[in-house]
């Protein structure tokens, strides 16, 4: 119990669903198709099923150990040392993943809504944006988006309708893509796609009671791989196979295909400001996430005096990786696959020796 | 104080609303409404014709005093259509913006050669041109095309193209033919892709007896006065390259055993079973998507495909003065020439594609996928090569209804003229 926090099981429930449910609208779904063609719309679940297990022994443990965040709950089962080793290991791949991820959004704003403006000026404006968001602290944070939400939902939900007329269900035929064996391999190789889940457990104790935390992270899990499914379902029976392979926005190619009646033809815009704020939120959220792991790991008082630096540094690697490309969808590729083992191997690393231990001190 | 700080700074944020560099006002825009393109001699440039909407013409307020023409139309050779435009800015006097790009226009010369998909495919990838851009293919010279079109009522472009595709798709006399669907099917590698046919010029009218009463291409319909734009029936395109010309009432064929493309006012003749002199006018309905079943023998890479249409009738006209409403077995009559004819259509066109085209025209290529278990054998099986133009087809139209409109009989002519 924390009475003098305000937090709860709603607000939790939002904050998972911004930071998950938006990826349905960025380059993850053209990320899947590369290898399963169309198989990708239901592969999230295939991840999730992947992680789930690690997932619910985390959870597990955090509600054994009673008020202690991720970091702290490694530090009490592992000891200082290797807790900041791992909470390093944590903090650099996700800070890693911010800065790719960071890059990717502020591209498609750039390349769809304002072409004539230089890269590094649309991310500084971006980052100025997700720094002040993320500096009102985390409670802010979630109030702000439970006030949002319902016009995301809505935006979503009208996107859906508008579009409902030109799905062609046949096209999710032949169900496996580019072969089963392929599918289940891919699936399960990109359970890093829900690291959020993982780093989300820093917040556990900012919430009124830790039931709060449980309830809304598996309600938000749950309506937001909806979400994704859903929205790659379009994706899937929009686009056939071959097309959806070569796209990099599907999100706002389907935004721009859309009509409302013959008079409005041009609407994309209005999805775009929805949009566009639901991935402030979300970076503000991310950028919250992340400089509290490295603040916890390292025993650092105030969070939000990191977030500069953190930020700054996130949009650093944006522009770094934008001027050096090595075929920068491969090598996202890759990070996501060996994260995955990293994510599922830790909660079974803890789990153990908090078993172990209580054997222990039985004896 | 401190509140007069604040609201002077909000007042001040208002300026970050004009946004930076993308900063554009609307007048310094030009509007492209249609792109035509057309082959040049030399191999790899091409003409771009840009038709730009005038925004004062029309409007209530500049009306009155304003002399200035619809729409402007500039031909400049490019290699792709986004140097075109910075060629083109060199008579245009503000920026040329393709947002609003309602349809592209292609030459029949240009459809028939390889280079087609080659440009089109440049075209996809300016992020302006959207996805419900609609492709026309004419006769002529794309730019000849622009310039010949002077449509009298609707004389700003874009209302024009808007209602003239959406009526033409609407009746079936042509088909839904944009980027999207181009794209899906042609990159789908298994089926035809129809795109909208038109032209300005006139041919001799065709000598032809009346079946169905829409047995015209773009240019056949001997039409007096008007613009003399036509838009009817549809080119046939195959891997990206146009390989046919579809009559107006093959175009609707295709429509109509299409699952994915709607539309709702079919209005048709049909011979006259007891009076062969005259034809029965009908209004075909189509309620619910045609029935496609195949069985597929996966050893044999053999299918059977078994299509039944459903559908309704509305009587709108009897020359013939027949009476067909109340007479039990002249109603059966015309019931069957009715299915028999619509069925003759169908067989006759699937016959051709199977034959001459070796593919559909329908996208029936979806039904097939559920028989798969994955792409790669999909692929290998070749719906486009093998399946379909060995297929045994079979179409069935069911007339469901026939209703007789407002009136309950016709006048009796002979007793009118007594």
């Amino acid at each position: 119990m924390n009475p003098n926090r305000m937090l709860k099981a709603g607000e939790m429930f939002t904050l998972l669903f911004i930071l998950l449910s938006l990826k349905a609208t960025d380059a993850t779904a053209s990320l899947f198709t590369q290898k399963t063609q169309n198989a990708f719309w239901y592969m999230p679940i295939i991840s999730l099923l992947v992680i789930l297990p690690s997932l619910l022994l985390l959870l597990h443990l955090l509600k054994k150990y009673q008020d202690k965040n991720l970091i702290e709950l490694i530090e009490t089962i592992m000891g200082s040392l290797v807790s900041k080793i791992i909470g390093l290991i944590i903090f650099l791949s996700s800070f890693l993943l911010m800065g790719f991820s960071y890059r990717g959004y502020v591209e498609q704003i750039n390349f769809l809504y304002f072409p004539e403006t230089p890269y590094v000026i649309l991310s500084l404006i971006f980052f100025t944006i997700v720094y002040f968001a993320a500096k009102k602290g985390w409670e802010v944070i979630g109030f702000t988006t439970k006030i949002f939400l319902p016009f995301f939902v809505l935006s979503s939900v009208i996107l859906i309708i508008l579009i409902l007329n030109d799905l062609v269900i046949e096209r999710v035929f032949p169900i496996f893509g580019s072969g089963d064996i392929i599918v289940l391999r891919e699936g399960a190789l990109k359970g890093s796609i829900f690291i959020e889940l993982f780093l989300i457990t820093i917040a556990y104790t900012s919430f009124k009671k830790t039931d709060f935390f449980r309830k809304g992270f598996v309600l938000g899990l749950i309506f937001s791989i909806i979400s994704i499914i859903c929205f790659f379902f379009i994706y899937a029976t929009t686009f056939d196979y071959n097309s959806i392979a070569k796209m990099s926005y599907p999100f706002h190619d389907i935004t721009q295909y859309v009509n409302l009646g013959g008079y409005l033809t041009n609407i994309e815009t209005f999805f775009m400001i929805f949009w566009l704020l639901g991935s402030f939120l979300r970076y503000a959220i991310y950028l919250y996430l992340v400089t509290w792991i490295i603040s916890a790991t390292f025993h650092i008082e105030h969070i939000e005096s990191l977030l500069l630096p953190v930020g700054f540094l996130g949009l650093i690697i944006g522009v770094i990786s934008k001027n050096l490309i090595i075929n920068e969808f491969t090598f996202y590729n890759s990070i996501l696959n060996y994260l995955t083992f990293f994510y599922i191997g830790f909660p079974i690393l803890l789990w153990l020796i908090s078993s172990l231990k209580g054997e222990y001190r039985k004896k | 104080m401190n509140h007069l700080i604040k609201l002077i700074m909000v007042l001040f944020s208002l300026l970050l609303l004009t946004s930076c560099y993308d900063k554009v006002e609307l007048e310094q825009q030009s509007y492209v409404i249609a792109i035509g393109i057309d082959k040049n001699e030399d191999k790899s440039t091409y003409s771009f014709t840009f038709q730009i909407a005038n925004p004062e013409v029309g409007s209530t307020l500049a009306s009155a005093g304003s002399t200035e023409e619809a729409k402007e139309t500039i031909t400049v050779p490019g290699s792709d259509i986004l140097t075109a435009t910075s060629i083109a800015n060199s008579t245009v006097t503000k920026k040329i913006v393709l947002d609003h790009t309602k349809v592209i226009v292609a030459s029949e010369k240009l459809a028939k050669s390889d280079d087609f998909l080659r440009i089109i495919q440049s075209i996809s990838r300016a992020p302006q041109i959207r996805g419900n851009v609609q492709i026309i293919v004419c006769k002529e010279d794309a730019s000849e095309f622009l310039n010949n079109n002077h449509p009298t009522m609707e004389q700003r472009p874009h209302k024009y193209y808007q209602y003239m595709l959406q009526r033409g798709r609407q009746t079936g006399l042509i088909p839904n033919a944009d980027f999207h669907r181009f794209f899906q099917i042609t990159e789908g590698d298994a089926d035809l892709f129809l795109a909208i046919y038109a032209t300005t010029i006139k041919e001799k009218a065709k000598e032809h007896s009346i079946i169905g009463g829409h047995d015209y291409i773009a240019g056949q319909i001997p039409q007096k006065g008007g613009n003399p734009t036509q838009f009817i029936g549809s080119a046939v395109f195959k891997e990206g390259k146009m390989i046919d010309i579809f009559s107006g009432q093959e175009t609707r064929m295709s429509n109509v055993l299409d699952k994915t493309i709607q539309m709702n006012d079919l209005l048709t003749t049909y011979p006259d079973p007891i009076d062969p002199n005259y034809q029965v006018s009908v209004d075909y309905v189509q309620k619910t998507e045609p029935n496609v079943d195949i069985q597929y023998n996966k050893k044999t890479n053999h299918a059977s495909i078994y299509v039944t249409v459903p559908f309704e009738v509305e009587l709108i006209a009897i020359p013939s003065m027949v009476d067909y409403i109340s007479n039990k077995d002249n109603q059966q009559k015309l019931r069957a020439t009715i299915e028999e004819t619509t069925e003759n259509i169908a067989n006759k066109l699937i016959e051709k594609s199977q034959k001459v085209y070796g593919s559909d025209p329908f996208y029936w290529s979806l039904y097939i996928r559920k028989k798969f278990k994955d792409i790669p054998a999909y692929e290998k099986a070749d719906w486009n090569k093998n399946i379909y133009p060995n297929a045994t087809i079979n179409v069935d139209f069911q007339l469901k209804r026939m209703s007789f409109g407002k009136m309950f009989n016709d006048s009796k002519i002979n007793e009118v003229r007594d």
